[in-house]
């Protein structure tokens, strides 16, 4: 006798959180996938597992989204960990030891402040589109990426309305042929 | 190159799924453990879940994989180098020469660091293209037997 699927045995499938990253939290994927649930009814496995992977592209175009709006983000990350050593190593070849040393140790002990995303200030336009000139290539392959999850999305969608209309289609009875050898 | 890939093929994210992730898809799909009998001499419509058992498999490593490069913006063991090159600025009893020579080797660090990470996440935006459509395909053959 073949073992039954239990809600149990479903969750050895992996994680949601390999597909998250740290920033992420697994209750909106879950959130997610509920209203999906709610609003496709999903009438067997296979149906659900369209609509997990359609809440799983949901949160890559989000995260996208948000890493382009991070690399653009003027009061960001340095641009270069190559220029911040140079710079700084010319800070210090030009400050006096003394000096040099007072600064290590208050850097040591404050905490820096955590950035944050500036809030419709068109002062920082500017600032933005230098940004996004000097990091055009990887604003390319993020926008490529959106792209990319934004038609696995689309594809997952039109795969789950097709298997929906097949099994609408086979509940269907055939048409019988009545009378046909009645001439 | 061909060595190359072969071994991204063994070791990385287009290495074979595990077995047992296959086996779970699998009981997924049917909605029962299959027997190790049937395995052997499938029909075929246990084959075509089979397949797109594996399918499912590989999608779920090559999204855990894409998932993972995303956050990955440098190359570690090139800024480790960077570092490197950097601890020999501040300690070496250095001469203007050799300082031109650091600064430059960094900034091309810099770049090959970016370079690499960059070419990781088009690497693996494919293996997940590529898992994808294969999947698409086994699960319109499934559904069509």
């Amino acid at each position: 006798m073949p073992k039954k699927v239990t809600p149990k045995t479903l969750t050895k499938l992996p994680k949601p959180s390999r597909f998250l990253l740290a920033d992420e939290n697994w209750e909106d994927y879950e959130y997610r996938l509920q209203c999906l649930v709610e609003d496709e009814k999903p009438a067997n496995v296979l149906e659900y597992r369209q609509l997990e992977l359609i809440a799983r592209c949901d949160i890559d175009i989000d995260r996208q989204y948000r890493m382009i709006s991070q690399h653009l983000n003027p009061l960001g990350e340095a641009e270069s960990k190559g220029a911040e050593i140079i710079a700084e190593w010319h800070r210090q070849a030009l400050m006096h030891p003394d000096a040099w040393e007072r600064q290590l140790d208050e850097e040591a002990s404050r905490p820096r402040d955590p950035v944050e995303l500036p809030d419709g200030d068109e002062r920082l336009t500017p600032l933005i589109a230098k940004r996004y000139a000097k990091q055009q290539y990887l604003m390319e392959i993020h926008q490529r990426e959106l792209g990319a999850a934004d038609r696995r999305r689309r594809q997952a969608i039109a795969m789950l309305f097709e298997m929906q209309d097949r099994r609408r289609r086979a509940a269907v009875p055939d048409a019988e042929i009545v009378g046909a050898g009645d001439g | 190159m061909a060595e190359r890939s072969q071994n991204a093929r063994k070791h990385g994210a287009q290495a074979e799924p595990p077995k047992s992730l296959v086996l779970v898809h699998l009981k997924y799909i049917l909605g029962f453990t299959p027997e190790a009998g049937d395995l052997m001499y499938p029909t075929p419509k246990l084959s075509a879940a089979m397949h797109l058992a594996a399918c499912e498999a590989r999608l779920d490593q090559a999204h855990a994989h894409y998932v993972e490069v995303q956050a990955i913006h440098r190359h570690a063991d090139l800024d480790r180098l960077m570092d490197e090159v950097e601890d020999f600025l501040y300690h070496g009893r250095t001469n203007f020469g050799e300082v031109q020579e650091a600064v430059s080797r960094i900034l091309k660090i810099e770049k090959v660091s970016t370079l690499v990470s960059n070419r990781e996440k088009k690497l693996a935006n494919r293996y997940l293209s590529e898992a994808w459509s294969k999947r698409g395909r086994a699960l319109q053959a499934y559904i069509e037997t």
